[in-house]
């Protein structure tokens, strides 16, 4: 198997299908999904294992709405340089409060989610990236949420 | 229907399970034995906070690129506030858009209101075809902003 481009089969995709919610509290909830499947718990617990270190999964778990538990998720963007790009993105990613980064085409060409544990930390966190980048930090912060889903077929 | 504030436990349970969820027949009873409280008591509190939203869902979370969806844009409408809540509704009911929202913010170019965020599994940008659907159409001075190029 390539190192650099996962190779996924057609039941990595019908596994990646199935877990994307709905994931059983029962005692055995892997067996459950697996026989939903048509394969066994050993064979789908070694598959997403495989899925996990190949990187084709980044998690597989609980998915928390952080807002609802008392902390805060913040779009943010900076209009950087562009012979500044890649130190100022290596400043913003070592920041542990940085969730994404993307670069984008626009005069705001960095945007990043800041993710805090109180809503208090956000202002802290953006006073921060803008002392180590000296650049400004303009913030988007969530006023309602429309629709979000993030399943994708595989 | 009133809502308990977050606690202890909830708080111990996505510690517990930030890295995921074990991947163990019973994985549960793993989590269970670590937060020193039964397996029942595990599973219920994770049911109650998939009902009230503490949990959105449980599962896997692909890497979009990793599955082939090669192209994903953002963009920013200003739309104005007395129809917010009906563009919002619509332009998250389209195909390909997977998130949106209404951020109010001191965008440089001009009033943010909705930010919608859509992906495309064929590499051609969704947010084209936002511009000419009658919803975002109808918006003054609706405008998409940003395409992305690449994820460090």
């Amino acid at each position: 198997m390539s190192a650099v481009a996962p190779v996924m089969d057609a039941l990595d995709r019908r596994i990646i299908n199935a877990l994307q919610g709905g994931f059983p509290l029962s005692d055995t909830p892997y067996q459950d999904v697996a026989e939903g499947l048509g394969i066994d718990e050993a064979t789908l617990l070694a598959r997403l294992q495989r899925l996990l270190d190949t990187g084709v999964l980044t998690r597989f778990g609980p998915m928390f709405q952080i807002e609802r538990l008392g902390g805060r998720f913040v779009l943010a963007a900076q209009a950087v340089p562009e012979d500044r790009f890649e130190a100022v993105t290596a400043l913003v990613n070592a920041f542990p409060e940085v969730a994404h980064n993307y670069r984008r085409t626009h005069r705001l060409n960095m945007w990043f989610v800041l993710a805090t544990e109180t809503p208090e930390g956000i202002g802290d966190v953006i006073r921060r990236i803008e002392t180590a980048t000296g650049l400004p930090v303009f913030a988007f912060p969530k006023r309602r949420e429309f629709f979000v889903d993030m399943r994708l077929q595989a | 229907m009133t809502t308990r504030p977050p606690d202890d436990l909830d708080r111990r349970l996505v510690l517990a399970t930030q890295a995921g969820l074990p991947l163990v027949s019973r994985p549960y009873d793993v989590l269970a034995e670590q937060l020193g409280i039964s397996p029942g008591e595990v599973r219920a509190r994770l049911a109650d906070m998939l009902d009230n939203g503490r949990i959105r869902r449980i599962g896997a979370v692909p890497n979009h690129y990793a599955l082939g969806y090669t192209a994903n844009g953002m963009s920013v409408w200003d739309v104005p506030d007395e129809r917010i809540v009906e563009l919002g509704e619509a332009v998250g009911r389209l195909p390909g858009v997977t998130h949106c929202y209404e951020r109010p913010g001191p965008c440089p170019t001009g009033p943010t209101t909705s930010l919608p965020w859509s992906m495309a599994r064929t590499g051609r940008a969704y947010w084209p075809r936002w511009k000419k659907s009658p919803p975002c159409s109808a918006a003054p001075a609706g405008r998409g902003t940003c395409c992305s190029r690449r994820r460090f």
